[in-house]
């Protein structure tokens, strides 16, 4: 089969998933309410929070009101994309112990993109709209806003952002396969993302270096923000684009290693 | 050639034991024990095309191991295996598209939405053509009398409806081999029979070669011709079901009927083991070679028979048999 042929098998297979999903979440009608009553809650409460914070000062680790709030508009642009996109991982661990991820193994798709596109959250998808809008409208605030070079830098590291989630969102899959009692790998993740909502340099060098180079979330969320600030210099951006694509890699790896190991759920 | 081949499989799971209590969870935070349990031990057999095969055994024994490794779900630990000329744990596409895995304790269809939308995230998956998955899911919803379930959310309906459905999305892309895995598990009797009849019509009209775990004897009794027994991993027996009952049950089975008061219980002693004895039938077990004699000094006995029946233990008896002893008797 060629890869346009694959391309649009794969489309249609995403398409109806996501119909699926949006089919699922309509049918839940209250708790699918509460769940983006609760998001835009968190959203709001936070944007007011650096609000509040800028009433009592100029600038914080350096940066100004529009600076730290572009920070944060990143950091959710991300956050909110690979949990529309990479939905289905926050489900896999009951697929995986209910032994429901047989039946994905059995079939002719590839696992890895069923299991991660097999709920794509259109609740999610609603807010990307606001952040997106948000984003230009910080960015014509900036003291320095950035130009079409600075964008290109920022649309790059966003790539390699969202790269650098994805491969965290494989590896906590491939942990869940080799241990079926994991159940916390993908919260540690995500509670470990908040970091990214303010500008890195409010953190000690020590915590900067291990969500750079360890669990990469500040490599993935505040260097796009950075790039957009002038503040990444190219050395820096080709060390972050190689840190996603190795990370990437190695999550992919890790991840046929799993399934190798996969032992499946008791009947 | 067959279409399934099953050369020296050998399965393991490793697992660990967690000693009791508080101290034992803590103790297991930082030590555990790691076991290897061998699911499948040197398991071989083949299966030829449009064949369907039972495959028995109580639980644990190996059963849904070996079908998870049939399907690529699970990689061998041993052993060379081999469907439709494929490796399955290489899990290439190709294969994927002709084989399809039924499993009665899990499901594979959305919860929350009508069993149509499952067989059409599988239409895609498998890419049938428009045309054909119409046709196809008109037909089975035929056979299957769900045609005026199919808009109804999966959590809405029963659980032979559920089943029902479950089997037209495994054979939505007409599968040339099939595994079922206990299909007709927790149904009703009714429910069960009409699964078992599509089975049945579904493999003689199709040619789909199938292998069928039940723990209900009837579904393995009326469907397989020849059956595999597997015991802690390793097979016991495979072969006929009639040559399995010859081979195992040493003794046959005499039902006499006669009048209502007229024989009592200690009455029928001399002639076999009784089995049971109800107002106007009772049931002996006599061995096998003496069953004609039995019969005969019964007959010419005087109680008043008023007829009289010779057959073969009842299959459950005769795989209690099999589960119980510890090798198979001389053929």
């Amino acid at each position: 089969m060629g890869t346009m042929a694959i391309a649009r098998k794969y489309f249609r297979i995403w398409k109806q998933l996501s119909l699926l999903a949006i089919g699922s979440f309509l049918s839940n009608r209250i708790d699918s309410g509460a769940y983006l009553a609760g998001k835009l809650v968190r959203f709001g409460f936070f944007l007011l929070l650096i609000v509040s914070l800028f009433s009592f000062t100029d600038t914080l680790a350096g940066y100004t009101k529009y600076e730290v709030v572009l920070f944060f508009l990143t950091f959710n642009l991300i956050d909110v994309m690979s949990q529309a996109l990479f939905r289905g991982i926050y489900a896999f661990r009951f697929d995986i112990q209910r032994g429901n991820f047989d039946f994905v193994l059995s079939k002719p798709v590839d696992p890895l993109f069923f299991c991660l596109c097999r709920m794509t959250d259109i609740l999610d998808t609603i807010f990307l709209a606001p952040i997106v809008v948000l984003i230009v409208y910080v960015m014509g605030r900036l003291p320095v806003p950035p130009g079409p070079l600075q964008l290109l830098h920022y649309a790059l590291l966003l790539l390699a952002g969202m790269t650098t989630v994805l491969g965290i969102h494989i590896i906590t899959a491939s942990i869940t396969i080799w241990k079926l009692e994991s159940e916390n790998a993908i919260w540690l993740y995500r509670e470990a993302m908040t970091i990214g909502r303010f500008p890195p340099e409010v953190y000690s060098p020590a915590v900067r270096a291990v969500f750079t180079f360890v669990l990469p979330i500040i490599l993935a969320v505040a260097f796009p923000a950075k790039a957009a600030l002038r503040l990444l210099d190219g050395k820096t951006t080709l060390f972050a684009l190689c840190y996603a694509a190795g990370f990437f890699a190695l999550s992919l790896f890790l991840w046929q290693k799993s399934l190798k190991a996969y032992s499946s759920a008791s009947s | 050639m067959p279409v399934i081949e099953v050369k020296h499989l050998t399965r393991n799971y490793e697992y660990y034991r967690k000693p009791p209590g508080l101290s034992g969870s803590l103790r297991g935070l930082f030590r555990r024990e790691r076991l290897v349990a061998e699911a499948v031990k040197d398991c071989s057999f083949s299966i030829g095309a449009g064949e369907l095969v039972g495959f028995l055994g109580p639980n644990g024994a190996g059963k849904t191991t070996t079908l998870k490794v049939l399907s690529g779900i699970l990689h061998p630990t041993a052993g060379d295996v081999r469907v439709l000329g494929y490796v399955p744990f290489r899990r290439q596409a190709e294969f994927q598209k002709q084989f399809a895995i039924v499993m009665g304790q899990k499901n594979q269809l959305w919860w929350d939405l009508p069993a149509r939308e499952s067989f059409l995230l599988n239409k895609e998956i498998y890419e049938i053509p428009d045309r054909e998955f119409e046709r196809s899911l008109a037909e089975f919803a035929e056979l299957l009398d769900i045609g005026d379930i199919l808009d109804v959310p999966v959590r809405k309906l029963s659980l032979g409806q559920r089943m029902k459905c479950e089997l037209v999305a495994a054979l939505i892309h007409r599968p040339k081999v099939l595994f079922l895995d206990e299909p007709t598990i927790g149904l009703d009797v009714v429910a069960q029979q009409s699964i078992r009849d599509f089975i049945g019509r579904y493999n003689r009209e199709q040619g789909t070669t199938i292998i069928l775990t039940s723990h209900y004897m009837e579904d393995i009794s009326r469907l397989c011709r020849r059956v595999i027994i597997i015991d802690q991993g390793m097979i016991v027996s495979d072969g006929p079901l009639d040559d399995l009952v010859r081979r195992y049950a040493r003794e046959k089975l005499l039902t006499l009927s006669f009048p209502a008061g007229t024989v009592r219980r200690e009455d029928l002693g001399p002639f076999g083991e009784v089995v049971t004895a109800t107002d106007g039938k009772a049931v002996l077990k006599v061995s096998r070679d003496g069953v004609k004699s039995a019969a005969s000094k019964i007959l010419s006995s005087a109680l008043p028979v008023e007829d009289i029946l010779i057959s073969e233990m009842e299959i459950d008896e005769v795989v209690r048999i099999i589960f119980g002893r510890k090798s198979p008797p001389p053929l």
